[in-house]
């Protein structure tokens, strides 16, 4: 029983581990066949889990994918964590930067749901371009862009008040489009959620390739909020 | 006839240096047309279908070199021109010159131009002209041809000038040639002269932008199917494409690499930098795009294969949460809603992408990295809207000058030698009655606050204690007792 107890903890342990992936780890491997296995075991872990504030999100020869439970978990990161100081319109710019690169790698929601299936490599170009090109159609479809009311102003309205790229930054910065979305893709590899190609030839663009880990969480846990998000909305 | 009395074409120039120029150059030319020169005797007895004179109104000497020249600059920059490329101009040469003669007498003159240049007549042997050779008081044989017509890679016949057609063409431009090489040097300039690498390098760019743009197109068009099956149709998006590509790879194959032959053959001749450097640049350029069309050529042969893949994903049976798609429908959503609102959800959804993570605790090294971290300027820095002013420095002067100061020392000196208490009111009282001004009157209250600590004291025998505090018309503070010490 000891032994169920230390399996659990571990693959607890190994799933905090945003490097460890089963491919080059035999223990993982092991434990989590022990885990798929074994009812006991997964119960025992989703105890444990429950008590440190976390939740299984996903099982698989990928790996175990856990989150925290809420946002308040010590195991949550937090805006500032990514980045201090920043502004209600760099916000929801940052939040919108994020969403198209999710929505570039995942236009559908059957690619998420469908595990067998990959997302295409994409360019900051091609996040940047989503970014811009939506917003850009919208601030076409819109009659005037007069607010009287400063609080009904629409998100894309911040997204088309930056410019693309400010020539000769080389930080990621939230003043240009390319900017956030630059910083989004960093704190997004940082965490194990994109890995970066390395460009086939020289002269053309590093490609971004999304993670399996990107797919669950976008699936288990971005892709509903946003849902009841805009549902709420909808429906206000 | 005495040999002396001979023209000699190698008195003229020395030591024959090659078999090409061992005879004078006018001689040498005389003997190279004369295979033009008998076709102009004999022109006359070729006749069309209605038996009228075939060449009537024409220079067969021009039609020759004409010929000759246009399979010089076909080789120039390929390996030549086919039969029929060569066929096709010589008619439409003649054409031009006499539109009025029918197309069948214009394909047969042009025949006959060819033949002539090609020795038809003797069975496509060499020429041969007999010449007295003075030197050796002989009459010689000089073997030459005009044109050769060899196989390139692709077992095409293609017409070429022999080393004695460049000299017959070069001759005619009344250019001294000394030796083979310099007649290939002449020739290259000639050609990079009338903008025929130009050309090339034209035509070679042109076809390397169309592969790269079939090849992001089918790319393109691919990688729709792969993200949305079903959007993509192979018959109207894809297969022209594929199809345009295919014949486009294969044309350009050929092209280039009969041109890249040439090429490579003719930089090891030449010797002018200048030639050099056009050749090599084209050369460059020729290899930049066949490396292009090869990858075009595997994004044609990969497509059909990742179409196939694209539109079996459409098929496969899932569960679905029926939650509707990102692009389409939850990010422009999103961005609709207002700024403000959305400002509040941000966070939830930022944070809700990312996975846990162990809570991070500073420890001492990470805390020495960050303070030691040297945060680099950057233009786009947040705050740098506001032009900062420089102000100059300024120096204010002393309010107490040394000299005030003594004096104002030296004067309290002399009231402590009293041997009584003093309080900074009295003492200023007493300087005012004396007719102190006010900043003598304000640096009697700084001397005496100087000597508060015993350490500082200028007054050894007198010990300062606080004793309220005072108000006078120009200094005011906490006033000071200066008792005098008891001996001990």
């Amino acid at each position: 029983m000891d032994n169920q107890n230390s399996a659990a903890a571990r693959l607890i342990y190994r799933a905090l581990n945003l490097s460890a992936t089963p491919a080059n780890d035999v223990e993982y491997r092991e434990l989590l066949a022990r885990y798929r296995a074994s009812p006991e075991l997964q119960q025992l872990l989703a105890e444990i889990a429950e008590g440190m504030e976390l939740v299984v999100l996903d099982v698989s020869e990928r790996g175990l994918i856990i989150a925290p439970a809420r946002k308040e978990s010590r195991f949550s990161i937090r805006l500032g964590d990514l980045r201090k100081n920043l502004s209600e319109d760099q916000r929801v710019a940052l939040a919108l930067s994020f969403l198209a690169i999710c929505a570039v790698f995942y236009p559908t929601t059957a690619l998420i749901e469908d595990d067998s299936r990959f997302p295409m490599p994409a360019t900051l170009a091609m996040f940047r371009d989503t970014l811009t090109g939506l917003s850009g159609r919208m601030n076409a479809l819109e009659d005037s862009d007069d607010y009287s009311r400063e609080e009904l102003r629409p998100g894309w309205s911040y997204i088309q008040s930056l410019p693309v790229s400010i020539p000769q930054a080389d930080r990621a910065s939230p003043n240009s489009i390319e900017g956030l979305v630059r910083m989004a893709l960093n704190y997004l590899i940082e965490y194990g959620l994109v890995n970066n190609v390395r460009a086939q030839d020289e002269g053309e663009a590093v490609e971004f390739t999304a993670t399996h880990r990107l797919r669950i969480q976008l699936r288990e846990r971005t892709l509903p909020r946003l849902f009841d998000y805009v549902r709420s909305g909808a429906t206000a | 006839m005495p040999n002396e009395q001979l023209p000699d074409a190698s008195d003229s120039l020395g030591e024959p240096k090659s078999e090409l120029i061992d005879l004078s150059p006018q001689l040498r030319n005389q003997r190279l047309l004369e295979p033009m020169n008998q076709l102009h005797a004999t022109r006359n007895f070729h006749q069309d279908e209605d038996g009228e004179p075939l060449f009537d109104g024409l220079d067969t000497h021009y039609l020759c070199m004409a010929t000759l020249n246009f399979m010089m600059e076909g080789s120039a920059v390929g390996a030549g021109y086919s039969m029929a490329d060569v066929h096709t101009y010589v008619n439409s040469l003649i054409s031009r010159i006499r539109p009025e003669k029918s197309s069948s007498a214009c394909a047969k003159a042009a025949d006959v131009v060819i033949g002539c240049l090609s020795n038809k007549a003797e069975n496509y042997k060499e020429f041969e002209f007999t010449y007295f050779h003075a030197p050796t008081l002989q009459t010689l044989v000089y073997r030459f041809r005009l044109v050769t017509l060899e196989p390139d890679l692709d077992d095409v016949y293609r017409y070429r000038p022999s080393p004695e057609g460049y000299l017959l063409l070069i001759g005619m431009l009344n250019v001294d040639v000394e030796d083979q090489q310099i007649l290939m040097e002449k020739m290259m300039q000639i050609l990079i002269e009338r903008g025929r690498f130009e050309q090339a390098a034209e035509f070679a760019r042109r076809a390397m932008v169309l592969s790269i743009e079939h090849r992001q197109h089918i790319h393109g068009q691919i990688t729709q199917a792969i993200r949305a099956p079903g959007t993509v149709r192979w018959s109207a998006d894809i297969k022209p494409r594929l199809d345009e590509s295919r014949q486009h790879v294969k044309a350009r194959q050929e092209e280039e690499g009969r041109l890249l032959m040439a090429i490579r053959n003719k930089i090891g001749e030449v010797e002018n930098i200048k030639s050099k450097q056009e050749l090599s640049s084209l050369h460059d350029l020729l290899s930049k795009a066949g490396t292009v069309r090869a990858r075009l050529q595997l994004e044609v042969s990969s497509a059909e294969r990742r179409f196939i893949e694209a539109q079996t994903a459409a098929f496969r049976a899932r569960k679905s949460s029926g939650i509707p798609d990102l692009e389409t429908h939850l990010l422009p959503q999103a961005m609709i809603r207002p700024g403000a609102q959305l400002a509040q959800a941000a966070e939830d959804l930022i944070v809700s992408l990312f996975p846990a993570v162990f809570p991070k605790t500073p420890d001492l090294s990470n805390l020495l990295s960050i303070l030691m971290e040297r945060r680099q300027l950057t233009k786009d820095a947040d705050d740098d809207e506001d032009d900062d002013e420089f102000e100059p420095f300024q120096v204010w002067p002393d309010p107490f000058p040394d000299q005030l100061v003594v004096k104002i020392s030296q004067w309290l000196s002399a009231k402590f030698e009293e041997n009584r208490s003093w309080r900074i009111d009295e003492l200023i009282d007493a300087g005012t009655h004396e007719g102190f001004n006010a900043i003598e009157q304000q640096c009697i209250a700084f001397c005496l606050y100087r000597s508060f600590p015993d350490s500082e004291s200028e007054f050894e025998n007198h010990h300062a204690v606080l004793d309220g505090e005072y108000e006078t018309r120009v200094v005011r503070g906490d006033n000071l007792r200066f008792d005098v010490k008891t001996k001990v």
